[in-house]
């Protein structure tokens, strides 16, 4: 089970990139007690079938791990939403791409608390290969920023070193603070 | 702090390349991977990342490659960190939280000396390529 909400991100745009996506939008909203959730992405999409065993444990498309009969990311995201009072829904063509989208109960007393968001983004926006990312934030208090990876590798020149790493993570903290 | 701009980004990026000009730059040689699948994820592996970010700019080892991959095999193990580096075997450490993350660049990275007691075997069989076949 993940302790912070925001690990669910880092979790659902793993699983955008494994699918080939080279575009992937998320919106990460607050807005009062709850906490909508959403990634879109241009990835390889998937079938009735392989939606329709998203949520167990014992399923995977098998192109990641070979021999290996487990996964569990959406598993995980699916059970704390069920046991949270959340919501979970998923639309995907194969060949097009998957918009997920989820509501956090926020004032359910089981669910986890959102986590460090600036260090998931900096997850986010430093994962390997060559795809553009757009995060729409709304935070707490009202305030909402969006960023996009370009713009961060524009800035920045490259997103591998530690250097533009330490960068990164001032830019994200004081979005976070600001 | 107030918000920065993505302009402000940019010219502290500038200054920042400056200043690393003027230094030894044999970090450039130097990977760090992180193991960022669901257990990975599950067993805090950001906080990990994150502290290896902090640690880095505290000693100015800002050509360090710092990248993320899926699980290694060593899921009662996370979060996992291959270091790859000249002069040293390559090796990949478990139960890395941020402590042993900062351990591992200091002893490591910059001491060329192993963190013992989180030395692990290479990844189990089935996720080498060819299912270990």
């Amino acid at each position: 089970m993940h302790r912070g909400l925001c690990d669910f991100l880092i979790e659902i745009v793993g699983n955008s990139l494994e699918a080939d996506a080279t575009l992937v939008e998320v919106l990460w909203l607050q807005e009062g007690d709850t906490l909508h959730m959403r990634v879109c992405d241009n990835g390889r999409g998937m079938t009735q079938e392989e939606i329709k065993r998203l949520s167990d444990p014992y399923f995977t498309d098998g192109r990641k791990h070979i021999k290996r009969k487990a996964g569990l990311g959406i598993p995980f995201l699916v059970q704390t939403l069920e046991l949270t009072g959340g919501s979970f829904s998923v639309e995907s063509q194969p060949g097009t791409g998957t918009q997920l989208d989820c509501t956090f109960r926020l004032d359910h007393i089981d669910t986890p608390p959102e986590g460090d968001m600036v260090a998931a983004l900096l997850s986010l926006y430093t994962m390997d290969g060559p795809y553009e990312l757009t995060v729409l934030r709304k935070k707490q208090d009202g305030s909402t920023y969006e960023m996009k990876r370009s713009e961060l590798i524009d800035a920045l020149g490259e997103l591998e070193t530690a250097g533009s790493h330490e960068l990164l993570k001032a830019y994200l903290t004081s979005l976070e603070q600001g | 702090m107030g918000k920065l701009t993505l302009e402000e980004l940019k010219k502290l990026r500038e200054s920042k390349q400056k200043e690393m000009s003027l230094r030894d730059t044999s970090d450039k040689n130097v990977h760090i991977i992180i193991g960022m699948g669901t257990c990975g994820i599950a067993a805090g592996a950001k906080d990990a990342y994150s502290a290896f970010v902090d640690e880095l700019a505290a000693h100015n080892l800002g050509n360090v490659t710092v990248k993320q991959t899926g699980c290694m095999g060593l899921c009662h193990a996370e979060p996992t960190v291959e270091v790859i580096m000249p002069e040293m075997p390559r090796i990949i450490y478990g139960n890395v939280n941020a402590q042993v993350a900062r351990d591992i660049v200091r002893k490591h990275v910059l001491g060329k000396i192993l963190v013992n007691d989180h030395v692990f075997d290479r990844p189990a069989i089935d996720i080498v390529e060819g299912g270990g076949n």
